[in-house]
């Protein structure tokens, strides 16, 4: 709760995200075929995967594709990610969001192929046969368009860079008085879009180390990962879309009154307090 | 059946999720001192059965004092696409508390939930007459009465409901309630 009497005071800057370096990659990625008998629950994945991956049913079981060119994200750690269709596309921006599938990488004969791939199944119990993720994609260059600036020329940018962390304090505006309103307003949306991007991710490290366990209910970055031109977010993928999608969804547009204070009371706090004594 | 029988037999059917606080969506962002500034019904994800708040592209760390206290934070520039879910303190743009401007857009979206788009305001402005009703006059309860005269196929919507909605929709923070207080009240609690 704030006291009345307390003065406003800036917002703390964010700690500069963590980024693990990857790289985009061609390869073979084997997925189970639907037309054999024992596919069964795999179909509906499959499904999902047909639809961005240009694959056809063949008589083997598993079957080898050829992804398409630098589809396969390679990441620390040994993660990769199939890149797939776009799922959204943001308007004032470039950023878009895929749907990717984790893989592993195929053993044959007790060795690792570094270029051949498998997706994963997901953990018995879960909703879709195959782990599903959702990698958001964004330029380096909108995430962080100071460090272009300083490969250009490098005393400008480290002055650049202090006047964005001034910015970060405070308000964001005030260049509009400015006498080159068009250049620089233009560039303070720039330097907005990137804030708001390179927050974002901060933000969600910041969750993620407080809630290890991803039981709270705020959409969590797994992993995140840069290359010399993208930098992907990847997060669970959220098939039933937004509750906007679901209000919609009602004829009259509205939720039953339990409904909805099930989902309020997801998106406030606590499902249930289990622990009881 | 006490509620706290119910959930214990929750505990009995489900042991392996059970024993574990399940922390969620805004007291998550609390607990780390963030404020999302742009919670909406379109930045809300459903995976199953389970929302997740996701777009935290505009959230901010909340200032605290040296004892611990939430500060107010300096005036922003006014963002989030949907002039509703904005709070009206934003809009005046005035200094603001964080986690209050996150509870104003949460009562909006339960308003929207549970009325669909009819009974809201379409901005927090004096001179929106909805806004004035509800939010100044707090006379939300004569809003929804008028608007389930005229839809017939509207379920009633219970007076607890209506009650907490009113608390949240204040358009004056100090009177809204708090993530604690919402927590607190019998339709949240309840049922």
């Amino acid at each position: 709760m704030v006291r009345a009497h307390d003065p406003p005071a800036p917002s703390p800057p964010f700690d500069p995200p963590k980024l693990c370096d990857g790289r985009r990659t061609a390869g073979h990625v084997q997925v189970p075929d639907p037309t054999t008998e024992d596919a069964g629950p795999l179909e509906m994945s499959w499904k999902a995967v047909s639809a961005g991956a240009l694959v056809e049913p063949s008589p083997t079981k598993l079957r080898r594709t050829s992804s398409i060119a630098g589809n396969i994200l390679v990441a620390a750690e040994k993660k990769s990610y199939w890149l797939q269709r776009k799922i959204t596309e943001e308007s004032h921006s470039h950023n878009y969001v895929r749907i990717g599938f984790p893989l592993q990488n195929v053993t044959m004969d007790g060795e690792e192929m570094s270029n051949a791939w498998t997706v994963c199944k997901a953990e018995e119990g879960s909703m879709y046969p195959f782990e599903m993720v959702a990698i958001k994609v964004q330029s380096h260059r909108q995430v962080f368009p100071e460090d272009e600036d300083d490969e250009e020329e490098e005393e400008e940018g480290e002055e650049k860079e202090g006047g964005a962390n001034k910015q970060e304090g405070g308000d964001d505006d005030n260049d509009n008085s400015n006498s080159q309103l068009s250049y620089i307003s233009d560039a303070s949306v720039r330097m907005t879009i990137a804030r708001n991007a390179k927050n974002e991710i901060s933000a969600l490290q910041l969750i993620k180390a407080a809630d290890p366990d991803g039981n709270g209910n705020v959409l969590r970055a797994e992993l995140v990962v840069q290359d010399m031109v993208d930098v992907y977010v990847i997060m669970p993928y959220c098939k039933e879309g937004t509750l906007m999608d679901m209000l919609s969804a009602d004829s009259n547009g509205r939720l039953e009154e339990t409904e909805a204070r099930k989902y309020f009371r997801h998106v406030l706090n606590v499902r249930f307090s289990a622990c009881i004594g | 059946m006490t509620r706290m029988e119910k959930r214990y037999t929750f505990v009995m059917t489900h042991p392996l999720t059970a024993p574990r606080w399940f922390l969620q969506g805004l007291k998550t962002l609390q607990k780390v001192k963030l404020c999302h500034r742009n919670l909406s019904l379109e930045n809300v994800l459903i995976r199953g059965d389970v929302c997740y708040i996701s777009s935290l592209g505009l959230s901010l760390r909340v200032p605290v004092s040296e004892d611990g206290t939430v500060l107010k934070l300096m005036p922003q520039a006014v963002c989030g696409k949907k002039p509703e879910y904005i709070a009206p303190e934003v809009f005046q743009n005035e200094p603001f508390d964080g986690y209050a401007v996150d509870l104003w857009a949460a009562g909006v979206m339960l308003c929207q939930m549970l009325f669909g788009g009819d009974v809201m305001f379409s901005a927090p402005i004096p001179e929106d007459p909805k806004f004035q009703e509800i939010c100044i006059h707090g006379h939300l309860k004569a809003v929804v009465d008028k608007f389930q005269a005229l839809v017939t196929d509207q379920k009633a919507v219970s007076d607890a409901a209506i009650d907490l909605l009113q608390r949240m929709l204040r358009a004056d923070p100090a009177e809204r309630l708090t993530l604690s207080e919402v927590q607190e009240h019998p339709w949240f609690k309840d049922g």
